[in-house]
C-alpha cells in the first residue's frame, strides 16, 4: 500500500524544500534546506578543523613522520584541495592563487556538502520519526531537515550572488574603476561600443545567473529522476501485478545506478560552480586575449 | 563490497518504507490537518508543482546561505585554510627539496665516480707506462749488466791470461833458471868424475826428476 501511495504522489515532493516555521504573512522563517546549510556548516568548520590539523606539518619530534597526513580522509580532502590549487585555479590566476583560494575552497566544499547531504534520505529518516511523534508536521508538509539546499533557486542565487561580487569586487581592484570600465568595451572599436557595452553589462549578471540556474537545475533534475524511478519501483508490482516486477527490479537498479551518478554530479557541479567562478575572475585582469586561450587551454576548456 | 551492499539494501529499504510518511506529504488533503502552508510548491493541492519557490518561501533560505557562507568562510579562511595550505606548501617545498638534494647528490654520485673512472684510467695507463718504463729499464739495466759482466769477464779473463802468462814466464825462468843450475851442478859433477853413459843417463834422469819435483 505504501508503494502505492509512493507511486501516487508527485515526485516533486521528494526534492523541493519543506517549511518548518511559517509566519503570518506566510514567510517561511525556517526550513529544511536552511537546517541543511546549518548541518553542512558545523561539517565544514569541525571537519575542516580537523583536516587542517592533520594536514598541516607536524612538530620536528615527530622526526619524518611530521612530513605525513595523519588520516586518510584528511589525505582526500588534501589531494582535492590541492588539485583545486594547482591543476584548476592557479593556471588561470597564477600570482593571485592564494588570495582567492580561501574563498574557491570554501565555496566549492561549501555546494559539495550541501549537495551530498541532499543524497542522504534525511527527510525520509524524519518522516519515520515524525511520522510517529507528529503526524501534523507530515500532514502541514513541515520538515525540519531533509532535501537539498542546492536545489533551491534562492540558495543558490545566494551563492552566485555572492561569487558574482567576488568577481567583480576582484576586477575592480585587478584593474581599477577605470581598467573595469575599459574592460566592459571588449578592446572594441568606439562605434561598436552601444552593443558591445550592453551586451558586457549584461554578461556582468548573467555570468552569475547562469551559476545559479546550472546549480540549480542539475540538482532539481537528478533528485526528481531518483524520485520518478523509485515511483516505478513502487508502483510497478502494486499497479500492474507480475507484469510490474520487471519494471519495479529495473527500475531499483536503476536507481541505484543514478545514485551513484548523482555522487559524481554532486562532485561535478561544486567543481563546475567554483571552476567557473575561477574563469570568470581570471577573465577581468591585465593580459591579452592569447594569454587568456592560453590560460583556458591548459585547464583543458578551450 | 559487503558494506557497499549493506548500504544499497538499507536505501532500498528506507526508501520502501518513508512513501508511508510522503505520501501522506503529497496528500494532505487526505488528512484531517490544516494545510498552514497554504501555497506549498509542492503539493497536491497546487496542481502545478513548481520546483521553484516563491519568493516568500525562498528569500529567507537564501539569505541563511549567505550568512551561513560567510560565517564559515570567516571561521575556514582564519583557523583551516591557513593550516591547509601551509601543509600543502610546506609538503611541497619538502618533496620539491628532496628531489633536487637527490639530483644534486645523484649528479655529485655521477661526478665522483666519472672522476673516479678518469682517476682509474690514469692510474692504469701510468701504470702501463711505469710497467713499459720498468721493462725498458729492466732490459737495459741487463744489457748493461750482461755487458759490464762481459767487460768483467774479459778483463778477468785477461788478467788470467797475463797472470798465467807471468807465472809461465816466471815458470820458464825459473826453469831455465834451475836448468842452468842444474846444467851447473851437472858440470861440476861431470868435472868431478868420468862420465860414462849409464852415469850420463842417470844424471839425465836425476835432472829430470829434479825438475819436475821444482815444478811442482
Amino acid at each position: 500500500m505504501s508503494s502505492f501511495t509512493l507511486a501516487a504522489s508527485n515526485p516533486v515532493d521528494h526534492v523541493i524544500n519543506h517549511p518548518f516555521i511559517i509566519s503570518e504573512s506566510g514567510w517561511w522563517l525556517w526550513s529544511s534546506a536552511q537546517t541543511n546549510m546549518v548541518i553542512t556548516a558545523l561539517i565544514l568548520v569541525f571537519a575542516g578543523l580537523f583536516v587542517g590539523k592533520a594536514i598541516r606539518t607536524g612538530e620536528e619530534s615527530q622526526g619524518h613522520l611530521r612530513w605525513i597526513t595523519r588520516s586518510r580522509f584528511a589525505h582526500t580532502v588534501e589531494v582535492i584541495c590541492g588539485y583545486l590549487r594547482e591543476q584548476t585555479v592557479r593556471p588561470l590566476l597564477h600570482d593571485r592563487t592564494d588570495r582567492f583560494m580561501p574563498f574557491l575552497w570554501t565555496i566549492f566544499f561549501f555546494i559539495l556538502i550541501n549537495n551530498l547531504l541532499g543524497l542522504v534520505p534525511l527527510l525520509d529518516f524524519q518522516n519515520l520519526v515524525a511520522g510517529q511523534l507528529a503526524p501534523e508536521m507530515i500532514a502541514q508538509h513541515k520538515a525540519f531537515v531533509g532535501g537539498t539546499a542546492t536545489q533551491s533557486i534562492y540558495v543558490t542565487g545566494a551563492l552566485s550572488l555572492i561569487a558574482g561580487l567576488m568577481i567583480n569586487w576582484s576586477g575592480l581592484r585587478e584593474l581599477g574603476v577605470a581598467g573595469y570600465l575599459k574592460h566592459l568595451t571588449a578592446g572594441a572599436p568606439i562605434f561598436v561600443w552601444p552593443i558591445i557595452i550592453p551586451i558586457e553589462i549584461l554578461g556582468t549578471f548573467i555570468k552569475p545567473v547562469a551559476l545559479a540556474i546550472r546549480l540549480f537545475a542539475n540538482m532539481t533534475a537528478g533528485h526528481i529522476l531518483v524520485a520518478v524511478l523509485l515511483g516505478f519501483a513502487a508502483g510497478g508490482f502494486e499497479k500492474l501485478g507480475f507484469i510490474g516486477l520487471p519494471v519495479g527490479i529495473i527500475s531499483s537498479a536503476a536507481v541505484v545506478a543514478i545514485y551513484f551518478l548523482e555522487l559524481f554530479v554532486a562532485f561535478l557541479q561544486a567543481f563546475v560552480f567554483m571552476f567557473l567562478t575561477t574563469v570568470f575572475i581570471s577573465l577581468l585582469a591585465h593580459h591579452d586575449d592569447h594569454e587568456t586561450a592560453h590560460d583556458l587551454a591548459e585547464v583543458g576548456i578551450a | 563490497m559487503k558494506r557497499l551492499t549493506l548500504m544499497i539494501v538499507l536505501a532500498l529499504a528506507l526508501f520502501a518504507l518513508s512513501p508511508m510518511t510522503s505520501a501522506s506529504l503529497a496528500a494532505p488533503d487526505t488528512t484531517t490537518a490544516t494545510d498552514s502552508s497554504g501555497d506549498y510548491p509542492g503539493g497536491k493541492s497546487d496542481k502545478k508543482s513548481s520546483v521553484i519557490e516563491k519568493p516568500k518561501q525562498g528569500i529567507l533560505p537564501g539569505l541563511t546561505a549567505i550568512v551561513l557562507f560567510l560565517i564559515v568562510f570567516g571561521i575556514l579562511k582564519v583557523k583551516v585554510w591557513p593550516m591547509v595550505s601551509s601543509g600543502l606548501d610546506e609538503r611541497n617545498e619538502k618533496i620539491v627539496g628532496e628531489i633536487a638534494a637527490a639530483e644534486d647528490a645523484r649528479k655529485q654520485a655521477k661526478d665522483a665516480l666519472n672522476e673516479y673512472e678518469k682517476n682509474l684510467a690514469d692510474a692504469r695507463a701510468q701504470a702501463q707506462q711505469m710497467l713499459e718504463d720498468t721493462k725498458a729499464t729492466q732490459i737495459e739495466l741487463a744489457a748493461q749488466l750482461k755487458s759490464r759482466a762481459e767487460a768483467e769477464l774479459n778483463e778477468m779473463r785477461e788478467k788470467a791470461k797475463a797472470e798465467i802468462n807471468a807465472a809461465k814466464k816466471q815458470a820458464i825462468d825459473e826453469l831455465y833458471s834451475e836448468s842452468v843450475n842444474l846444467a851447473t851442478v851437472m858440470a861440476g859433477k861431470i868435472l868431478q868424475r868420468e862420465v860414462s853413459v849409464q852415469d850420463e843417463q842417470r844424471l839425465m834422469e836425476e835432472s829430470l826428476a829434479e825438475l819436475k819435483t821444482v815444478n811442482s
